[in-house]
């Protein structure tokens, strides 16, 4: 795999909002079951406070394992590692209910984050999708660190101006000086909605460098549907389109982190 | 010995004495005649695998279970391999062989020859394939000769060249001497046929040339019996048509030898630069409904809004055309009279426009939105470029593919013309405008006067008229619009006539064979192109030629059968193999002379007509766009042929009699021409299947795709589906069943135009399992012309149609056609006769119980319900 300077043998993929609610944790699930069923092993790790990305892989709301607890008991990664019914496996953020400590608020916590993830970045062949937090700290910064891809989730729609905005003017360039690549991904596209055909096609017009990434997930019922089913959309309703969609989010990835190891390669 | 008891053991386990028996005789049998692994290469054979290799060299034949007639199955079979073996080229072994060397398939065949003769001789075996096979992959390299390519030593070869040739067709040879001349000549062709260099092209063309000048040498020089004046009158007639054959071949040869296969040429970066464009749709009686979908295509065309102007012109002037026109903001042009038809039409907007270019499309050929952006890039490179012509691609069967159902899985007629002989046109500077999808510059084109009124081909005309002026054209072979081919046999066949009635006028009225402004091979292409319309009358003679030895016992070539055998025979041979090769992905063999065969009778007269008197003849606008309710026979196109098929088959009668009752010394002489008879026979049949007309009850032409696209319903579940067809009216789409429709229902179809996606909304009309027939409701124009975009103007739309692992093989394509010719006859009679049908079905099902004897090609899926006796 990416034998990277960043000093792992693992891939990781960042993937983050560009504003509120543009459905981050949702393709970070959908891509992570969709290279697992490419035969890669992807595991989709949470860094959201929510900690909602387990509640796509069928865990109880009231079990609050993860992260969290890891980093407070010192566990090792595979005892907060979970599988669903179905076998794909994910790591959760955890709560705590009595925590007045927000995990990333400072750099101390960041050595015991690289200190439990050690033994996963160090796998070859593995995929690691990251969920991650929004809002600049310390742990978006260890993130980013570690970070091959991020990719940026941003719907067509009137708020993605001010998003866009803040994209390119701080997103961007941290993302970039973290030496991550950056992209930018279009979900939720409804294009019998006009408002929306109008904004993907100023998006279009306004990013022309190659940084969209080349295909859109599409506005689905059925992922709200299996979410609240607490299940994979790809065990919901194998034939929903945005398992199609996200089959091919997982083709690009795949093939985007090879070119870039081909890249890197030639350059070394 | 103990190994046979061991095996015998086995096989008795499961198989009666005598099955066993045979199965462990067909195990030996293989391994000697098709392993020779006894050279120390024996592959292991796994469980079970013996059989199946068996099963794929003899695949009609189940040696587990032998049947009645496999003994004569066996031994055809293994005949056939060991003389006639030739791979058939499905799509999987074609990949393969691809993909394998050359070297492993020269390997194999010629150890299967010299295995069944000499196999203790294995390693002499290797030593001599290896040197051949890397003589093979050297063949037509020529880098190594650049050194050659001066004045002088390319002048001294062509001399020498020519006194070698000249030799070589005169020289007088006994029967021996030709035999041993020609098998040389066979096997070398046969040699490099599979090679993919140019060179294996050239090397075939010139024995083809070879053989079939000195065939005619002969022929003129020794065959015509001056004693007898009947015999003198019919030779010299068969002689004209062999002439004529002679020299379109050999024409033919010249014009598709080297195939351009232009590439895009850039256009300027700055599309301010990019020149004002005129696109013309003359119409004339087509309804709305056919041309609608051409001028929404039109404007949804990829080329700045401010220099694109489209005129839809309008013959027949209808309010309806107007109205539209007015609508969706085109130009809409009348003339006050109809005269010149089309080409009237064009002049008559040339003079009111004043694009720099025009292009000219045909009410029915729907452009992509890249035809522009792809063509005129090549103005810009070639300042003497007049005319960009590009390939009339059909969505729709012509009524060939439609009658004998073989759209899409082989090349149909009009694939020749614009898959290779254009492309063959363009390196002689010689491709000419065929009337639509083409794009021309104003000046030249008014230095000429317009568009040719003289002729009713009026394009081809045009583009002769633009060569002698010293500009030049080009074809840039990408299908960038597609159109309705021709509806029905005599629609189709009107067509021709018109096409060969011009094509004849221009020979007569300004002949490209003199006068000015034309270099050599722009003469040579242009003569080939009006010629080749001149064949009804040869090839009508052609039919009627053994006619004259059975009916009239009259030596139209007065030779000893045997001469004429070692003569023509390799003449028919080397022309087939030599155009299989050129030709062969475009058309293959012996089809070829099934659409002659259809067209010759009625392009006989006009073309006489206009040859002699070329201002006479109408222009008649051919039918798109109609209805065939039920299955019908076209009698009134097919009399002529049954007229012929009856001559023969009287023919054939009086040549069995005269086998029985006629002197001795003239057995071999009756017999060829009954073979001829039954040759012609069999591609009469071809003809009169073709005449059966298919039904066909959509007026909307559907386009089949396998397009992945997907579909959102009113309660906002999106589903993974497919696009399975598509009109301008409707599509047709596979649906999982978990998606829940009914009739009515109102879905939105998402679908790729471009990089962006786009929605329209339908009404389901049917399902039928996973597959959904619905009915495109947007009604405004824009979302008409998203529509146009997403489907038939797509860039990519017709790119990729053109299968190119159909490979012709000539043995392949003529059991085709004879099998065609069998269903032709088969119905013909049903039709002439429906009483007789039961007779008429047991001869069909004994031929179908002979065909079961037949050998196979090796691999082939066989189903033949006569193979379980």
């Amino acid at each position: 795999m990416t034998a990277s300077e960043k000093n792992k043998a693992a891939t990781v993929v960042g993937v983050q909002n560009v504003f509120g609610g543009a459905g981050a944790t949702t393709i970070v699930a959908g891509l992570a079951v969709a290279l697992c069923a490419m035969e890669y092993r992807a595991i989709a790790i949470d860094l959201n406070r929510d900690n909602s990305l387990c509640l796509h892989f069928g865990m109880e709301p009231t079990d609050t394992k993860g992260i969290v607890s890891a980093l407070r008991n010192d566990s090792a990664i595979l005892d907060i590692t979970f599988e669903s019914s179905t076998g794909y496996p994910f790591i959760p953020m955890g709560m705590m209910s009595d925590d007045q400590h927000i995990i990333g608020s400072d750099e101390s916590d960041m050595s015991k984050m690289t200190r439990l993830f050690a033994p996963l970045l160090a796998k070859q062949e593995r995929f690691l999708i990251l969920d991650l937090p929004a809002e600049e700290s310390a742990l978006q910064r260890w993130a980013y660190r570690h970070c091959d891809i991020v990719i940026n989730i941003v719907q067509p729609e009137p708020r993605l101006i001010r998003g866009l905005t803040r994209y390119f003017v701080d997103t961007l360039p941290r993302q970039t000086e973290a030496k991550a690549h950056s992209y930018l991904l279009l979900n939720d596209v409804a294009p019998q909605v006009l408002l929306q055909r109008d904004s993907m096609d100023f998006i279009r017009g306004q990013i022309t460098d190659g940084r969209l990434v080349p295909l859109m997930v599409n506005r689905d019922q059925h992922l709200p549907e299996a979410f609240a089913q607490r299940c994979p959309v790809k065990i919901y309703q194998p034939k929903a389109q945005a398992v199609r969609d996200f089959d091919a989010l997982a083709l690009w990835v795949a093939h985007e982190v090879a070119e870039l190891s081909a890249a890197f390669g030639e350059e070394a | 010995m103990s190994l046979i008891a061991e095996q015998w053991r086995q096989a008795r386990r499961s198989l009666t004495r005598i099955r066993a028996c045979m199965h462990l005789l067909a195990l030996y049998l293989e391994a000697i005649f098709i392993h020779p692994g006894m050279q120390g290469k024996a592959r292991p054979v796994k469980a079970g695998e013996s059989d199946f290799t068996l099963r794929f060299w003899f695949p009609h034949v189940d040696f587990t279970r032998l049947r009645l007639f496999d003994p004569i199955r066996i031994v055809l079979q293994a005949l056939w391999l060991i003389f006639f073996q030739q791979e058939k080229q499905t799509e999987q072994s074609l990949r393969e062989v691809r993909a394998a060397k050359a070297a492993a398939k020269k390997q194999r065949r010629q150890q299967l020859v010299k295995a069944s003769k000499r196999w203790v001789a294995g390693q002499f075996n290797r030593f001599a394939t290896s040197k051949a096979t890397r003589a093979i992959n050297q063949f037509g390299d020529i880098t190594g000769y650049a050194w050659l390519d001066t004045a002088s030593i390319r002048i001294s070869l062509t001399i020498i060249a020519a006194l070698v040739v000249a030799f070589t067709i005169t020289l007088p040879m006994d029967a021996n001497s030709q035999a041993i001349m020609l098998l040389i000549f066979w096997a070398t062709a046969l040699w490099v046929r599979d090679l993919q260099k140019r060179g294996a092209l050239i090397l075939m063309v010139v024995l083809s040339v070879l053989v079939s000048s000195r065939y005619l040498y002969w022929r003129v020089t020794q065959t015509i019996n001056w004693d007898v004046p009947t015999d003198t009158a019919l030779s010299l007639l068969l002689l004209s048509a062999e002439l004529y054959a002679w020299t379109i071949l050999v024409l033919g040869y010249v014009q598709t030898i080297w195939p351009l296969k232009r590439k895009v040429a850039q256009l300027p970066e700055d599309t301010r630069q990019w020149p004002s464009v005129d696109i013309f749709i003359p119409s004339y009686n087509e309804p709305l409904s056919v041309v609608r979908p051409t001028v929404l295509a039109a404007l949804a065309m990829d080329w700045p809004a401010d220099k694109l102007n489209i005129y839809l012109l309008d013959d027949g002037r209808r309010s309806d055309f107007a109205e539209f026109a007015k609508s969706v903001n085109v130009g809409y042009m009348v003339r006050p009279d109809n005269s010149h038809a089309k080409a009237g039409n064009l002049n008559h907007a040339l003079k009111k426009t004043t694009g720099d270019f025009i292009t000219i499309f045909d009410c029915d050929h729907i452009p992509t939105r890249s035809f522009l952006q792809l063509s005129m890039g090549w103005f810009y490179a070639d300042k003497d470029l007049a005319l960009l012509q590009t390939p009339h691609h059909f969505f729709s069967p012509d009524p060939f593919e439609k009658n004998l159902t073989i759209f899409r899985n082989k090349p149909n007629e009009g694939e020749l013309f614009y898959g290779l002989i254009q492309d063959g046109n363009d390196m002689w500077n010689a491709s000419f405008f065929c009337g639509s999808c083409a794009v021309l510059k104003r000046g030249p084109l008014e230095e000429v006067g317009g568009i040719a009124v003289e002729t009713v081909t009026e394009d081809a005309h045009t583009a002769l008229k633009l060569h002698r002026l010293g500009y030049s054209s080009a074809y840039l072979n990408i299908p960038q619009a597609a159109g309705l081919a021709t509806e029905s046999l005599s629609a189709h066949i009107g067509q021709r006539i018109r096409w060969a009635r011009g094509m004849a006028q221009i020979f007569r009225l300004d002949n490209p064979l003199i006068g000015r402004g034309l270099n050599l091979g722009q003469r040579i292409c242009y003569a080939n192109a009006m010629l080749y319309f001149l064949n009804g009358l040869p090839r009508i003679i052609f039919m009627m030629a053994p006619l004259a030895f059975l009916l009239l016992h009259s030596y139209i070539v007065f030779a000893p059968a045997i001469m004429i055998a070692l003569y023509a025979l390799p003449h028919i041979v080397h022309s087939y193999l030599t155009n299989s090769k050129s030709q062969g992905r475009y058309r293959h063999s012996f089809w070829a002379e099934m659409y002659e065969t259809v067209l010759a009778w009625y392009i006989m007269r006009p073309t006489l007509v206009a040859l002699f008197a070329p201002k006479h003849g109408k222009f008649n606008v051919t039918a798109k766009g109609g209805q065939t309710p039920t299955s019908y026979f076209d009698w009134e196109v097919s009399k002529p042929y049954i007229i012929l098929v009856m001559l023969c088959l009287i023919g054939f009668a009086f040549g069995i009699w005269r086998l029985l009752t006629g002197p001795s010394d003239e057995y071999l002489t009756v017999a060829l021409n009954l073979v001829w008879v039954s040759y012609n026979l069999i591609i009469l049949g071809g003809a009169v299947a073709v005449a059966e007309e298919a039904k066909q009850v959509r007026t909307s032409n559907r386009v089949n795709v396998e397009r992945p696209i997907s579909v959102v319903n009113a309660t906002g579940h999106s589903f993974a589906a497919e696009l399975v067809d598509y009109s301008d009216r409707g599509a047709g789409i596979r649906l999982p069943l978990e998606c829940a429709v009914t009739e009515g229902e109102q879905l939105n179809l998402i679908m790729a135009e471009g990089p962006s996606l786009n929605a329209f909304s339908v009404t389901v009309v049917s399902r039928r399992g996973d597959l959904v027939g619905t009915l495109f409701t947007s009604d405004s124009h824009e979302a008409q012309m998203a529509l146009m975009r997403a489907t038939f103007s797509r860039a990519d739309a017709w790119v990729g149609w053109r299968d190119d692992t159909v490979v012709d093989r000539p043995i392949s394509s003529f059991r085709e056609v004879i099998a065609i010719g069998a269903r032709g006859y088969y119905r013909m009679a049903n039709n002439l006769m429906p009483k007789l049908q039961p007779i008429f079905d047991v001869i069909y099902r004994m031929g179908r119980g002979v065909r079961s004897l037949l050998p196979y090609f090796p691999g082939e899926k066989v189903d033949n319900e006569f193979l379980r006796f």
